[in-house]
């Protein structure tokens, strides 16, 4: 078993909610397409720096550096399963600035799933 | 196993954390669970689309951030003695992520280039050296589940050279290796949850179309349910020609968006 199980097993690790872990997909679930799409490379960047530390560093390690579990578990000074629950709450907020600001700007519409009319 | 009791291992998945065991146990779960399922592809396709997008530099503060971690004297740096850690981690601080460069890649990319680039160097991860289009379909048929067969190549100015199996990101896919007169090309047919979001997008009819340009290589995806697929080729090879490998005679090149698809550039 890995080494994030057993810390899992072991407690002492910040627990993830049940709904961090399913990032909100049904609000708007064409987010990722419709954001390639429109290349919005500053906005990710500029949601991602918006983040509380806590959360940014792991997002960043993970998702833009592509360090694994253990790796960013040594920069964030952290237990793996921690890094997990940062990563997993990170991605969750991350991910609801950007459906907040793809509304805000018309390019999903404003009810859950619904795209806008370009 | 219970939903609940799934959840680090749908994430860790997701991130291709877990092993060959833990995959084909989440694996097994996700194909009776369309809930986990869901959960699954959302996490990756963000993952991967925050990848994709994340623009060349990284911001200032973030930088800052890390580097006030790796400033810390109480700080021990084990990860220091990891090579591809420190390499990752010095090519962020430094700002050294342009948006073609392969650290910001899709990590089925990543592993996709450097297959090829064994095999520029005669190194390809082959299971069977054969030109034949049917020795090789039937090959493959019996390594991998989802392989859909390959036309022949024999008027396509490319030689099949055979094929294998290897691992991008965690998942086992079918490689096909050909000869060309510009280097070696690299086919990799994957099952369509493992589609990498990267790069410039274009739908052409039912086929999405991807690609992106890293260290000298072109690297195209195309999705064709339920497979996708990976080909890496010299960027300096023509574009119409790497359409060749699958469509010979005027194959891709015949759609006239073949060439803005793959330069990003309307020659008219």
């Amino acid at each position: 078993m890995s080494g994030w199980r057993r810390e899992h097993r072991h407690g002492g690790v910040e627990r993830t909610q049940h709904l961090e872990l399913l990032l909100p997909g049904d609000a708007c679930p064409d987010l990722e397409e419709l954001l390639i799409e429109q290349r919005w490379s500053e906005e990710v960047r500029e949601a991602l720096v918006g983040l509380p530390e806590t959360y940014r560093v792991p997002v960043f390690l993970k998702d833009v550096a592509g360090l694994a579990y253990r790796e960013i578990a040594e920069v964030a000074g952290c237990p793996l399963g921690t890094v997990m629950s940062r990563l997993a709450r990170g991605r969750a907020l991350l991910r609801s600035a950007l459906v907040r600001q793809a509304r805000e700007r018309g390019i999903v519409g404003a009810r859950p799933g619904e795209r806008a009319v370009r | 196993m219970n939903c609940r009791a799934m959840h680090d291992r749908v994430q860790a998945y997701a991130d291709d954390e877990l092993g060959v065991e833990g995959a084909i146990e989440v694996e097994a779960h996700l194909a009776g669970c369309s809930a986990c399922r869901g959960a699954f592809e959302s996490q990756r396709a963000f993952r991967q689309m925050v990848g994709a997008l994340y623009p060349q530099q990284a911001p200032p503060d973030l930088e800052r951030g890390i580097s006030a971690r790796l400033r810390s004297p109480a700080r021990r740096w084990p990860l220091l003695a990891s090579g591809i850690a420190a390499a990752a981690l010095v090519a962020g601080l430094a700002g050294l992520l342009t948006r073609g460069s392969e650290a910001a890649l899709p990590s089925e990319v990543r592993a996709a280039l450097e297959v090829h680039r064994a095999a520029e160097h005669g190194g390809a991860p082959l299971g069977l050296a054969s030109h034949d289009a049917g020795e090789i379909n039937r090959w493959l048929h019996r390594e991998v589940p989802f392989f859909a067969d390959l036309p022949s190549a024999e008027t396509s100015g490319f030689a099949l050279h055979g094929a294998g199996t290897v691992k991008l990101a965690g998942t086992r896919v079918a490689y096909v290796l050909y000869d060309g007169t510009s280097g070696p090309v690299s086919l990799f047919v994957l099952p369509r949850h493992a589609w990498p979001a990267m790069g410039r997008q274009l739908r052409s009819g039912t086929v999405e179309f991807r690609w992106i340009e890293a260290g000298g290589h072109r690297v195209l995806a195309w999705t064709h349910d339920p497979v996708s697929y990976l080909l890496v080729s010299d960027a300096a090879l023509a574009p119409s020609q790497t359409c060749a490998v699958c469509h010979t005679g005027t194959g891709g090149a015949a759609d006239p968006r073949t060439n803005i698809l793959l330069t990003g550039e309307n020659p008219s």
